[in-house]
């Protein structure tokens, strides 16, 4: 049978990434540092991390069962506070949204800072397409758009290139001076971006939190591009998913703390920015336009599922990620997809449908790893687990595995039916080793001479006999 | 191929009747304590050996064992690849398996956590949900089950090696097993057990996962072993059959100097038990 | 039907269908390490985190010499310097007349005109101090706007020893009775990143130099 197209392509990718030791070295490298910062962050900062979890996971919940009284407020506060607020259903009518905000104000040129939701909705090439030039501003996000790529990982970037490619890709593309010096590389961006900064009439954001109770948006960051971002341009526009939103400006006290920690192995990041608005009178600067866009693609489908909504409260702080062997071997290029690792092996099929994406839930070993990491408390393995069920449940699952696991239900569970089969097993796992295509040789485990019943049988007898 | 599925179910419906000799106990005294055997598929499949190991050690430390050979696997398999009406059909027939009330012993934590942690989930809403819940009561992991009888200072021997231990993900993170297996090891003289291999990473079994991403999963088995030889050990103590079976594959295909052990076949060397099935030799106390 | 209305009418009927999700400890409490804060303390714990940060910390008893440590700071540097109009700057101008008269130049920042490129220091009070974590906490209608402290590549923020505070919740409660304000910023350090091979730099794209004139005493 076909495999699907982006079943088929995931396969060849994860192979060779997987066989690629420079590139797993190069991700082990960086995790560990990460690794580290984040231990010692979580014991120096937290009396008891454990207990911060399950308060941030009770107030994300709540905030995610109320959502759309929340959205509500949000919105009702958000225009009292001259916010101009877009409602998307999907990627499309974001993107509309966007271009619509362009062309009417005649944009040339957009600044972005980091956003995984514009990732989501492949804002960049519509832009691309009506003529407006756009910056990604944030390091790791130039670097990968320099190189025409995806973002790796959603919190580092360009976790996947080395100092050594940097300092090349910035000499072809920007003419830097060749280096390997990570300072002179940053130094390079900045210089390069400056002017961006100060033409662009857009400047483009995503949400880290919405708080309903303010209209506000809050961004979390080190660089200092959000603000300039938010600073400069004559226009600002927030594109946030509707699950972003946090009841009050209250839980920032907890939740700014928790992201840093989970995502970078700080106590805060460098900018957390409460943004509530275009420039007010009285105030020097600011844009004197601001929209927020709030985006549902998909979202709305797993409020809609019981088990799958508690995935809604993920505050994208790449833990689980970082903690995932299979990300970690694979890398995030892989999954071709905004979201990769284990979050986004529990959301992508719902956002762009099972059939083309129930691979990634099936993509874990399930360990349990990104569970244990995560800062919310989302059972990421058990939602991989439901997602499996789902795609069963759906009849999207491979016709083979289906039929497989039907006979293996008659058949295997039943000591006399498996006794009887047993010789057939034997030569089958015999045939097997030696017929398997290459991937699978030495993989097939050979079934042992006499069963554990068998040998207990043949015990039960000699005792009996002597 | 769709004629064997036939025979198959044509066999599910016939299921041939139940032998009569199912309750085969070892014959223990009547005052001696008494544990059922639940043999994981894949260690009555593939390992017998490390079945065997179970029941030498545990009649050695004084315990009488039953086995009753209708149990097969608990479903897990099933389970993991999302096709839960088939696991549900699995866990029905597994649960029958074990009826009383006696306590069940087990040498796979993954096994133990399907029981544990989905077994009631699974029967949600079915008249089958009591019987269930009274079974997930009964079944320990084998490290659980020394802990619960306080039995490490039963646990004498020796053995060889510069050791590390392997803990599979779901007695770690479902059963929150950390300690218990580690206590047992120190029971044992003669070895080195080399603490800084046993740091928590998965092997890359996953079920069919092994099957279904052989390559990132090989590749994950072959990242485990490589840091149990990095941290220096020459002998990996394991308790999971599905690691084992992982990481055995992964040591042959790669030709990896390593030995790869249950923690009961491990004992069982240590106790000088032998690999022939004896539930003869009692310890005195 | 439009979007707004397509999103919130099956947001509320998931609602009704699927209970909500069992959230059991709501309550904060205290979660956070500390130690004793009061007044004494304080100011040890902010010194601490604030250096940890690569903030420069300049401890100046009275307006003199905090105007003195200003000038100081400003006098090599090349390009104008923008200084906000806020009540303890005007102080700090009216003790040292030659702080004044190198400030005369200041103006206000224009992206659009090429002389942005010339400021070399950005000059702001602040809203108030978190000795938890080290930050600096402003808002753009009381520090000069949006990219007064984050343009420039040297921001030189001067607070009283009376805005330190513990934590952050009483800073928040006040943003929420204020009216006036469109941004709201925590700092924590000067601008950073470590995108490259997870190399910490410093002044990724706001401010290299972050300095902290703090007037203790009277």
């Amino acid at each position: 049978m076909a495999l699907a197209g982006e079943y088929r392509s995931f396969l060849h990718r994860s192979c060779v990434k997987a066989a690629d030791a420079s590139h797993h070295l190069k991700i082990l490298k960086a995790i560990a540092s990460y690794d580290t910062a984040v231990e010692a962050m979580k014991k120096s900062q937290f009396e008891s991390w454990e207990r911060a979890r399950q308060v941030a996971a009770s107030v994300k919940r709540d905030a995610v069962s109320r959502l759309p009284e929340l959205l509500e407020q949000f919105e009702a506060k958000a225009v009292e506070n001259g916010v101009e607020v877009v409602w998307a259903a999907d990627a499309a009518e974001a993107r509309a949204a966007v271009l619509d905000i362009a062309r009417a104000n005649g944009v040339r040129q957009a600044v972005k800072s980091k956003s995984m939701t514009t990732e989501e909705i492949e804002l960049n090439e519509a832009l691309e397409s009506i003529g407006v030039k756009i910056w990604e501003t944030d390091l790791g996000e130039l670097i990968v758009q320099l190189a025409h790529e995806r973002p790796y990982h959603i919190v580092t970037p360009a976790m996947h290139k080395s100092r050594a490619e940097i300092g090349e890709l910035f000499h072809r593309t920007l003419g830097t001076p060749l280096t390997d010096n990570a300072e002179e590389l940053t130094q390079a961006a900045r210089v390069h971006l400056r002017e961006a900064f100060c033409s662009a009439e857009l400047g483009i954001t995503g949400a880290n939190f919405l708080i309903a109770s303010l209209g506000a948006v809050v961004l979390t960051e080190n660089e200092g591009n959000a603000r300039l971002t938010t600073a400069c341009p004559r226009i600002h526009v927030a594109v946030a998913g509707i699950e972003k939103i946090l009841p009050r400006l209250e839980d920032l006290e907890l939740f700014l703390p928790l992201l840093a920690t989970s995502g970078t192995g700080q106590q805060l990041t460098c900018y957390n920015t409460i943004i509530r608005g275009p420039k007010r009178s009285g105030e020097p600067d600011g844009p004197e336009k601001m929209y927020v866009i709030l985006l549902d693609n998909g979202r709305s489908s797993i409020y809609a599922e019981e088990k799958l909504r508690v995935s809604l409260t993920c505050i994208r702080c790449g833990a689980c990620l970082n903690a995932c062997p299979v990300y970690r071997l694979i890398g995030g290029h892989a999954y071709n997809t905004a979201y990769p690792g284990p979050i986004g092996s529990v959301i992508t099929p719902h956002l762009r449908g099972f059939p083309g994406w129930q691979h990634m839930s099936s993509a874990s070993s399930l360990c349990g790893a990104c569970s244990e990491v995560c800062p919310v408390k989302i059972d990421l393995h058990r939602l991989l687990l439901e997602n499996r069920w789902h795609a069963h449940r759906q009849r999207t699952s491979s016709i083979i595995w289906r039929l497989g696991f039907w006979a293996w239900a008659a058949v295997y569970p039943h000591r006399k039916c498996l006794q009887m089969l047993q010789p057939f097993f034997r030569l089958g796992s015999r045939l097997a080793g030696l017929a398997a295509p290459r991937d699978l040789r030495g993989r097939i485990p050979q079934v042992a001479g006499r069963s554990f019943s068998e040998l207990w049988q043949d015990y039960e007898r000699k005792r009996t006999n002597s | 191929m769709e004629q064997i599925f036939f025979l198959f179910q044509v066999l599910h419906l016939l299921r041939l009747p139940k032998s009569g000799k199912q309750h085969l106990s070892t014959g223990a005294l009547l005052d001696e304590k008494q544990v059922t055997l639940f043999i994981p598929c894949l260690v009555d499949q593939l390992y017998p050996e490390i079945g065997v190991a179970l029941c030498n050690v545990l009649s050695a430390i004084g315990w009488s064992v039953n086995y009753t050979p209708e149990h097969t696997c608990c479903g897990q398999p099933a389970f993991n690849a999302g096709h839960r009406p088939e696991a549900k059909q699995a866990a029905a027939a597994f649960v029958a398996a074990f009826p009383g009330s006696g306590e069940i012993v087990t040498v796979s934590g993954s096994c133990t956590a399907m029981v544990r942690v989905y077994y009631e989930e699974l029967f949600q809403e079915d008249a089958r949900l009591p019987e269930v819940s009274r079974f997930v009561g009964r079944l320990a992991e084998f490290s659980e089950f020394i802990h619960r009888h306080d039995l490490y200072h039963k646990i004498q021997g020796v053995q060889r090696g510069r050791v590390g231990f392997h803990n599979s993900c779901h007695s770690f993170r479902e059963l929150h097993i950390e300690r218990e297996p580690l206590r047992i090891l120190r029971c044992l003289d003669g070895f080195e057990l080399i603490e800084s291999a046993n740091k928590q990473i998965c092997c890359g079994f996953g079920g069919v996962f092994y099957l279904k991403y052989s390559t990132i999963s090989s590749a994950m088995g072959g990242s485990r072993l490589q840091y149990f030889l990095d941290a220096g050990a020459d002998t990996v103590v394991a308790n999971d059959p599905g690691c084992i079976m992982q990481m055995r594959q992964e040591a042959a295909s790669r030709k990896l100097n390593i030995r790869i052990y249950h923690l009961v076949e491990f004992l069982a060397q240590a106790m000088g038990l032998g690999c022939e099935l004896n539930l003869s030799k009692r310890s005195a106390g | 039907m439009n979007a707004r209305e397509q999103i919130l009418k099956r947001l509320r009927r998931c609602r009704q269908a699927v209970p909500d999700m069992p959230c059991p400890s709501k309550e904060f409490g205290p979660l956070f390490f500390h130690p004793e804060d009061n007044a004494e303390s304080r100011l040890d714990w902010f010194r601490e985190k604030f250096i940890a940060l690569r903030g420069e910390l300049y401890e100046e008893q009275g307006e003199r010499q905090a105007a003195q440590r200003i000038l100081e700071l400003i006098s090599g540097l090349p390009g104008f310097v923008q200084v906000q109009k806020h009540p303890l700057l005007e102080r700090l101008q009216s003790e040292l007349p030659a702080l004044r008269e190198r400030l005369a130049g200041s103006r206000a920042l224009d992206c659009a005109s090429p002389e942005y490129a010339q400021c070399a220091c950005g000059i702001s009070g602040a809203d108030s101090l978190l000795a938890q974590s080290g930050s600096i906490v402003l808002r753009s209608s009381a520090a000069g706007g949006r990219r007064l402290s984050v343009l420039p590549p040297f921001h030189i923020v001067v607070a009283a020893s009376s805005q330190l505070n513990g934590f952050v919740a009483p800073w928040f409660a006040g943003l929420q009775q204020d009216n006036s304000w469109s941004l709201a910023s925590i700092i924590s350090g000067p601008s950073r990143t470590a995108d490259i091979e997870k190399i910490l730099v410093f002044g990724a794209h706001g401010p290299k130099r972050l300095a902290l004139v703090l007037v203790t005493g009277s």
